[in-house]
C-alpha cells in the first residue's frame, strides 16, 4: 500500500450525480477536502448519452402538483410520495441553477427556456438541449467542476470494495487503472453514484461502463437493493446495436407503426390516435406520448400477434418522423438523425426508423432515504445506482436527468455534514481491508489458471440468462430458470482465466471485475422479480397478471447472502395520491 | 520497467497528407508574394537613380522567358494564397442577418467576388493609363 | 447474427502494441478478425479482446459516437473507431494506432493529462460579475444568441483534434483546438462574462497564435465543432482589440 490518501468526502462515480454531490458540497462548505473516484473520466460518463429531456415544472401552465401526480402514476404508485413531492418541488431550481452554469438549453424566441412534451406527462414540462441534453448537462457540470480547486480527482480508478469498520464506511479500495496499483482511500463519508447496470442485459441501450459497480459493493456491504425487479425498456432502441432512439422523437410528433401501417398503441387501451396533422397531435399522456413500459409492452403483444417486421437483428416495428420536415428534424432532434444515419443506414426525413424495446434503464437500486442516506452509516447513494423511490415501478422519460440534480445535491449535502460531524478513521484496520482485497484479486485472477472460463464467455450466458427470465413478460418458470442459471454462472464466474496477468490498464482485469458485479446485480434482479407475484409497472408476470396493492404496494429489498438473496419489503410511503387504476389516453 | 511511451515527434509530418502540403506550400507562398515584392522594389529603385532608360531594360528583363516561370509560378502562390484566405474568412469572420448565420460558402463567394471587382478595377486603369 | 457468406469472409487488423511493463518500443501485431457488414473497428476489437487477446487494451464506453473514449488512428486518420466501419477499410489491412501526439500508456490506451490541465486553465465555466440567484429565473438567452457558441460546445473532448494537429505534435506548450474552442464557446456565450479573465492565456503565444491554421482539426472533428473556426475568429477579436486600444475612446459595441 504506498502513501495515505485520505479525504473528508469522496464521491465515488463522475457522471451527473456525482458530479452535481461533488459541487454542491464544495459549494456548502468550501473547506471540505472532495476527492472524486471514478472508472472512466468524468465526461465519459454514461450521463453523456441521456438525449431527451429533463423534466421540471417552469411554464405558467403548469404546477407541482401535476408533475407529482404523474410520477406517481407512471410509477405505477410504488413511488414513495414523500420523495416524489421533493424531487418536483426542487426540480426547477435545480435546472435553473444548471442554466446558471451554463448549460446550453434550446430557447423560446423571448429567450426563455423551451419546454417539449414527454411520454407520461399531463404537460410540456420537459427542458431540452436540442436532443443531446445528457450531453450538455454532464459537460456542463464537469466542466464547472473544474473551478473548486478544492477537489481531487481520481480519474479511471476502478473501485471494487466499500471499506466498512466499526459499523461505517471509512472509504473504498481502488485500483489505479494507470499503474495496476491497489489503493486505499480513505474518507469520512462516501456517496456512490456509479449509474445502473443495464450491461447485465445483452441488449442495452447503456454503455459498457454501465455495471453496476457501486450496486454490487453496497450490496457486498450488506446495504439492500431495492425494487431491482423493475427494469425500464425504452420501446425505441434501434435493432442490433440498441443505441437509443430519443423519446423526443415521439415528443415532436413521430409515431409507431406496425407492418400494417397501423398506429397499433391504440390498440392497448392507450388512446385514440390524432392525425399527424392535427394541430393537437401529439395528444400528451396518450398514443406515443405514453408511458415507456406500457409501449413496450404494446410491442411484445404485437409481436406475438405477428404485426411485427422480422429483421436481421430481430423484429422491430416503424418509427415514423418523416411527417415532422427536414427542417424540424435538424433543430429538435439532429442526433437521431445522425444516429439513424450512421448505424440503421436510413435517412429519417425519407424513411421510418426501425425501433424495438431495449433495456434502458433500472427504477431499482441501492436503498437510500430522502437524502441519499443508506442503511450504512457514512454511506450514500444518488442517481441511477440508488433508489430513493420516485420512479417505483416504472420511470417516467425525463424524470431520470433532473433526480441526478435534486438527489445529487440532497446526497452531496447530507454526506459533507457527516463528514463534518465523524472526523476519526480507524486507520490501522481499513489498511488491513484494502490489503485483503488486493491479496483476493490477485489471487483469483492474476495467476496463470489451466482450464478456467473465458470472461466474455460467462458474460454472454449472464446475458441471455437475464433476456429469457427478465424480460419485459416474465413467469415462474422462466424466473427460476434465469436464478438457476445465475448461481451455476457464479460458481464458474470464480474459475476465470484471464490471458493478462500484468498491472498497468488492465482492462481484462476491470471486465473481471466488471462480471463480478453483473452477477450480482442479475442476481437481485431475478430473485426480486421472482418474489413479486404481480404485475406492476415495467414488472409484468404473466402468470400473475393483477397488480395486488394489498401484498405488494411495498418495495422489495434484496439483501446479499451466500446462497440465494433474502427478499425483504418495506412500505411505500403515501401522502396525498391513494392508489387509483393508471390510465392513459383518456 | 520502461514507463509510458514519451509523445512522438515526427520531422517528416507534412509529407503525409495532402492537407499538410498544402498548408505548408501556403505558408511558403508569403515567401513567394514577398519575394516578388522585393524584385518589384529593387526595380523601382534602379528606375529612379538611373532614370527613364532604365524601364525599357526592366521591361525586357521581366519578360525574358526565365521571368515568365517565375511570374506563373509566383502568381500560383498568390492563388492559393488568396483561395485559402477567403475559405477562411467565413470561420474568421461568421456573419449573421436577421439572427441566421449567412452560409459559408456565400461568404467566400463574396470574397471572390469582391476580388474579380477590384482586379477588374485594376484592369481598366492598367488599360487606361495605357 | 449474420448470414453465412460474410461470416466466413475475414479481414486483418494491424494493431499497435506497446506494453509499460516489458516494451522497449511499440510494435504491431496482425490478427484476422471475421468480416461483418454492421461492424465498426470497435466491433472488431471487442471480438478480439473477447475471443482472441484478453490483453489488448484500448478505451470504449458508449458506442454511438458521444463519450468520446474510442477515438484512435484508423489507417492514419483520427477516427472514433465506434463509427469508423470496416467496410469503409474493405479489402484491408486496417491500422490501428493510439491517438498521434500523444504519450502511450499502453496499447491504444493514450495519457490524456496534458489536455486535463489546458481544459482546466481556460477557465472552461461561466463567469459573472454578480450571480443572478436562482429564484429570480433563468437568464434570457434567444435562440440566435444561442446559436452564436452553439456549435463550439458541441466538443465531446474525444482528442481526434490534437491528433490531427501538427502544432499540438511540436508545440509542447500550445493549449489546442478543443481546449481554445471551449474557451471561445464561454466567450461567445451571452450569459458569460469572463472574456477577459481567458483573455491572457488565450491570447497568449501557447494560445491563439500557436495555431497556424492547418485546419484538419475541423476536418477530423466527428461533432462538426469547428474548432480552427474558433480559433480564426478569437484572433479577429484579439487583432481588432489591439488596433482598437490605441483609440483614445471605446467604439460602441466593443465594450468587453
Amino acid at each position: 500500500m504506498a502513501d495515505d490518501l485520505q479525504h473528508d468526502l469522496l464521491i465515488v462515480g463522475g457522471g451527473g450525480a456525482g458530479l452535481r454531490a461533488v459541487i454542491a458540497a464544495a459549494e456548502a462548505y468550501p473547506d471540505l477536502d472532495i476527492a472524486m473516484l471514478s472508472k472512466v473520466y468524468p465526461m465519459r460518463s454514461h450521463t453523456v448519452s441521456a438525449e431527451g429531456g429533463a423534466a421540471a415544472v417552469i411554464k405558467e401552465n403548469d404546477s407541482l402538483d401535476d408533475h407529482i401526480y404523474d410520477t406517481i402514476s407512471g410509477a405505477d404508485w410504488l413511488a414513495d410520495q414523500d420523495a416524489v413531492e421533493a424531487f418536483v418541488n426542487e426540480a426547477p431550481g435545480e435546472m435553473i441553477q444548471l442554466e446558471h452554469w451554463g448549460c446550453p438549453w434550446s430557447r423560446e424566441e423571448d429567450g426563455s427556456v423551451a419546454v417539449r412534451p414527454f411520454g407520461g406527462m399531463r404537460i410540456r414540462r420537459t427542458w431540452y438541449a436540442a436532443d443531446k441534453t445528457g450531453f450538455h448537462m454532464l459537460h456542463a457540470l464537469f466542466q464547472t467542476s473544474l473551478k473548486y480547486t478544492q477537489v481531487t480527482r481520481y480519474d479511471e480508478w476502478f473501485a471494487t470494495r466499500l471499506l466498512v469498520e466499526d459499523g461505517r464506511c471509512q472509504g473504498v479500495a481502488a485500483i489505479e487503472l494507470r499503474t495496476g496499483v491497489m489503493r486505499v482511500v480513505k474518507a469520512k463519508a462516501v456517496i456512490l453514484c456509479t449509474g445502473g447496470g443495464g450491461r447485465v442485459f445483452p441488449f442495452t441501450t447503456n454503455a459498457a461502463i454501465k455495471t453496476g459497480d457501486g450496486m454490487a459493493m453496497a450490496y457486498r456491504a450488506g446495504v439492500a437493493l431495492k425494487d431491482m425487479e423493475f427494469v425500464q425498456y425504452h420501446p425505441t432502441g434501434l435493432p442490433g446495436t440498441g443505441i437509443l432512439i430519443t423519446e423526443a422523437a415521439r415528443g415532436e410528433g413521430g409515431i409507431l407503426l406496425n407492418t400494417e401501417g397501423r398506429r397499433y398503441l391504440q390498440d392497448y387501451n392507450l388512446g385514440e390516435p390524432l392525425d399527424v396533422t392535427d394541430p393537437s397531435h401529439p395528444q400528451l399522456r396518450s398514443m406515443e406520448l405514453g408511458p415507456r413500459d406500457r409501449l413496450s409492452q404494446a410491442f411484445m403483444r404485437e409481436q406475438e400477434a405477428g404485426r411485427v417486421f422480422e429483421g436481421e437483428y430481430g423484429t422491430y416495428t416503424h418509427l415514423d418522423v418523416r411527417h415532422l420536415g427536414e427542417r424540424l428534424i435538424d433543430e429538435r432532434i439532429p442526433f437521431v438523425r445522425e444516429l439513424a444515419k450512421d448505424y440503421a443506414g436510413i435517412d429519417p426525413v425519407h424513411e421510418p426508423i426501425p425501433v424495438r424495446p431495449v433495456v434502458h434503464y433500472m427504477m431499482g437500486g441501492i436503498d437510500t432515504d430522502i437524502s441519499g442516506a443508506t442503511s450504512l452509516p457514512g454511506l450514500y447513494a444518488a442517481g441511477e445506482c440508488a433508489c430513493v423511490s420516485i420512479n417505483g415501478a416504472n420511470r417516467l422519460g425525463s424524470n431520470s436527468l433532473t433526480e441526478l440534480l435534486v438527489f445529487g445535491r440532497r446526497a452531496g449535502h447530507a454526506a459533507a455534514v457527516w463528514a463534518k460531524e465523524h472526523p476519526d478513521f480507524d486507520s490501522a484496520s481499513i489498511e488491513a481491508q484494502g490489503a485483503e482485497e488486493q491479496a483476493r484479486i490477485a489471487a483469483a485472477y492474476l495467476r496463470p489458471r489451466e482450464g478456467g472460463e473465458r470472461i466474455a464467455a460467462i458474460r454472454r450466458e449472464l446475458n441471455a440468462a437475464m433476456e429469457s427470465g427478465t424480460g419485459v413478460y416474465r413467469d415462474q418458470a422462466g424466473l427460476e430458470a434465469a436464478t438457476e442459471a445465475i448461481a451455476g454462472l457464479r460458481e464458474r464466474g470464480a474459475n476465470l482465466a484471464l490471458d493478462d496477468h500484468s498491472h498497468s490498464f488492465n482492462t481484462e482485469l476491470t471486465a473481471a471485475l466488471e462480471l463480478e458485479s453483473l452477477l450480482d446485480v442479475g442476481e437481485a434482479v431475478a430473485h426480486s422479480a421472482l418474489a413479486r407475484t404481480e404485475s406492476r409497472g415495467s414488472h409484468q408476470r404473466s402468470d400473475h397478471p393483477e397488480r395486488d396493492d394489498e401484498r405488494f404496494l411495498r418495495h422489495s429489498l434484496a439483501y446479499r447472502t451466500d446462497g440465494a438473496p433474502r427478499i425483504e419489503y418495506s412500505d411505500v410511503t403515501i401522502t396525498k395520491w391513494p392508489p387509483a387504476a393508471r390510465t392513459y389516453g383518456s | 520497467m520502461p514507463g509510458p511511451l514519451p509523445r512522438q515527434k515526427s520531422n517528416t509530418w507534412w509529407n503525409q497528407r495532402w492537407a499538410y502540403r498544402i498548408v505548408l506550400l501556403r505558408e511558403l507562398s508569403s515567401v513567394a508574394v514577398a519575394a516578388y515584392v522585393v524584385l518589384l522594389l529593387l526595380l523601382l529603385v534602379s528606375q529612379v537613380r538611373e532614370g527613364e532608360g532604365a524601364f525599357a531594360s526592366h521591361v525586357d528583363v521581366l519578360t525574358s522567358p526565365l521571368l515568365w516561370i517565375v511570374h506563373l509560378v509566383i502568381l500560383a502562390f498568390a492563388q492559393l494564397h488568396s483561395s485559402t484566405w477567403f475559405a477562411l474568412t467565413p470561420k474568421a469572420l461568421p456573419l449573421k442577418l436577421g439572427g441566421r448565420r449567412v452560409p459559408d460558402a456565400l461568404i467566400t463567394a463574396g470574397a471572390y467576388g469582391a476580388w474579380l471587382a477590384v482586379s477588374a478595377v485594376v484592369l481598366v486603369i492598367v488599360l487606361v493609363v495605357a | 447474427m449474420t448470414s453465412e457468406a460474410t461470416a466466413t469472409r475475414t479481414v486483418t487488423l494491424e494493431v499497435f502494441r506497446y506494453h509499460p511493463e516489458r516494451d522497449d518500443a511499440p510494435s504491431f501485431q496482425s490478427y484476422e478478425v471475421p468480416y461483418r457488414e454492421e461492424w465498426v473497428v470497435l466491433d472488431a476489437l471487442n471480438w478480439l479482446k473477447d475471443e482472441v487477446d484478453g490483453t489488448l487494451s484500448y478505451r470504449w464506453s458508449c458506442r454511438m459516437g458521444v463519450c468520446g473514449s474510442c477515438g484512435m488512428m484508423v489507417n492514419g486518420r483520427p477516427r472514433l473507431t465506434c463509427n469508423a466501419f470496416l467496410r469503409e477499410f474493405m479489402p484491408g489491412p486496417i491500422r490501428v494506432e493510439p491517438l498521434r501526439g500523444f504519450p502511450v500508456e499502453r496499447d491504444m490506451v493514450t495519457v490524456l493529462d496534458d489536455f486535463m490541465g489546458k481544459l482546466t486553465d481556460v477557465k472552461p465555466w461561466m463567469i459573472r460579475e454578480q450571480e443572478q440567484p436562482v429564484e429570480e429565473g433563468e437568464y434570457r438567452q434567444t435562440p440566435s444568441q444561442l446559436a452564436d457558441f452553439k456549435q463550439f460546445s458541441m466538443c465531446i473532448n474525444c482528442m481526434l483534434c490534437y491528433a490531427a494537429c501538427p502544432v499540438y505534435e511540436h508545440e509542447d506548450e500550445f493549449i489546442g483546438p478543443a481546449a481554445l474552442a471551449l474557451a471561445q464557446r464561454y466567450n461567445l456565450d451571452s450569459r458569460d462574462q469572463g472574456n477577459a479573465q481567458r483573455q491572457e492565456l488565450i491570447w497568449s503565444d501557447e494560445g491563439i497564435w500557436d495555431c497556424t491554421f492547418v485546419g484538419e482539426c475541423s476536418a477530423v472533428c466527428p461533432k462538426h465543432v469547428d474548432p480552427a473556426g474558433a480559433i480564426q475568429q478569437a484572433k479577429v477579436e484579439a487583432t481588432n482589440s489591439f488596433f482598437l486600444s490605441f483609440l483614445p475612446f471605446t467604439p460602441p459595441g466593443m465594450g468587453r
